[in-house]
């Protein structure tokens, strides 16, 4: 499990700087914008929380880039572990980006807040639920794309079949009751708004992306990635 | 030590192999003989684990397929380019000790006998260089089980006569092969087996049989 996470990592390590770099550029513009242009610089952090969703979507399919370039899920198939464990690695490394990203993002949202004035308090209890909350949808998406990613090696099939997946998984968790999770702020809410975060939402439908991944791991133990 | 019992692979429903049958003993070296599309590297796909089947049994030292327990015994060397283009031969090898035991100093006197940098990138070398550097690697775990599929093809004679090298290094161990460079295999391999619509039909260990047989069978 260590040397494929040493090979997981060494692989994503330049997706894993590009992305960091841009979340890094805009924050800091943004962070300049607001403290000495007058100009609401928190956009171009929502500007990179849309990029990092969108990223997502195709985080699993870049962790087989190099693999499908050079032929080298055919050594992969070679290697004596079970292969469930080579998904598994990828997984952790997803995690582990969306950790960062999530990190970086929080931090540079957090920073040009404190410039604007008129807004509630912002507790460690808000930021907590927004962050994780953040870090478990998009940690959906990838999974979902990586289990997707690991069953073929046709690029549109994989895109298709991704979106075509999210949305059946969405639909059809309409119809399973959320566990009670649901946390309420009742310093943001007002007559008009109730706010609160649907954790148990997310955690259900992390839970399915997982689902999928144990399905896609029976299925490369069998066929191969 | 390799048991295979009616066989049964298709690919696009057509079968491959065909209730193949076949046994080796520990110390052959087995050269499969037959033209392109006659599933010769299907054979030591499904044999290396890398692709299921559809029915049949194999059992390699005395575990059933599939397992990878089984790919832990057995040294694949692909005819397809498949290592990682970035990565650097030293991380390659790296890679591969933390799966399988390698001989590290046989590896190192392979080097230094094909004259490779091992802190250059992988992608860095040609593709005949890259072939030389995936038998060595192949050879220097410490396999119970070598598959070797086309470790000739698209070499040069010069390269080829590297490989050949590489292959005479080697002291004990069991292999099974597949090359249509006939004069270089002939001898180093010690049984010959001939695949045909889907079957091992025919074997000898007589090497001045092999041509002959050949010609008559797939003329």
């Amino acid at each position: 499990m260590k040397w494929l996470l040493w090979k997981d990592f060494k692989l994503s390590k330049w997706w894993i700087f590009a992305n960091v770099m841009i979340i890094s550029a805009l924050g800091i513009i943004g962070v300049y914008l607001t403290y000495f242009r007058d100009f609401p610089g928190i956009i171009l952090v929502l500007l990179s929380m849309a990029g990092i969703l969108f990223w997502s979507l195709f985080s699993g399919t870049a962790h087989y880039f190099n693999e499908d370039q050079g032929n080298a899920r055919e050594f992969l198939n070679t290697l004596p572990v079970q292969r469930w464990k080579i998904l598994l690695s990828k997984a952790l490394i997803l995690l582990l980006e969306n950790f960062l990203y999530w990190s970086l993002i929080v931090l540079f949202f957090y920073i040009n807040l404190l410039k604007a004035q008129g807004l509630p308090p912002l507790t460690p209890r808000i930021f907590l639920t927004f962050y994780l909350s953040a870090i478990l949808s998009t940690y959906t998406l990838s999974v979902i794309s990586l289990s997707i990613s690991s069953l073929t090696k046709d690029m549109p099939a994989r895109w298709f079949l991704t979106i075509l997946l999210m949305m059946a998984v969405l639909i059809a968790l309409q119809f399973i009751p959320s566990p009670p999770f649901r946390v309420y702020f009742p310093e943001l809410s007002s007559d008009y708004i109730k706010a609160e975060v649907d954790l148990g939402y997310i955690i259900k439908n992390l839970v399915s992306s997982f689902v999928f991944f144990v399905i896609s791991s029976f299925w490369v133990e069998r066929r191969g990635v | 030590m390799v048991k295979v019992k009616k066989l049964f692979k298709t690919y696009g429903g057509k079968p491959v192999l065909n209730e193949l049958d076949f046994e080796v003993e520990e110390g052959e070296r087995v050269y499969i003989l037959a033209p392109n599309g006659f599933g010769k590297t299907t054979f030591l796909k499904v044999l290396a684990n890398i692709e299921p089947f559809q029915k049949g049994e194999i059992e390699v030292f005395g575990i059933k397929s599939p397992s990878h327990k089984i790919r832990a015994m057995i040294s694949y060397i692909s005819e397809r380019d498949n290592l990682y283009p970035g990565f650097r031969i030293i991380d390659i090898l790296r890679f591969i000790s933390g799966f399988w035991e390698v001989d590290r100093s046989k590896f190192e006197n392979f080097l230094s006998l094909l004259e490779i940098n091992p802190l250059k990138r992988y992608s860095e070398f040609s593709k005949g260089e890259r072939t030389l550097i995936r038998v060595a690697l192949g050879l220097s775990i410490k396999a119970k089980l070598y598959l070797i599929d086309e470790p000739l093809s698209s070499l040069d004679f010069v390269l080829r006569e590297k490989v050949v090298k590489l292959l005479g290094e080697m002291e004990g161990g069991t292999f099974i092969l597949t090359s249509h460079e006939i004069d270089e295999i002939l001898p180093f391999a010690n049984r010959f087996v001939f695949l045909k619509d889907g079957k091992f039909f025919l074997e000898t260990r007589d090497r001045d049989k092999v041509k002959d047989i050949y010609r008559e069978v797939f003329a």
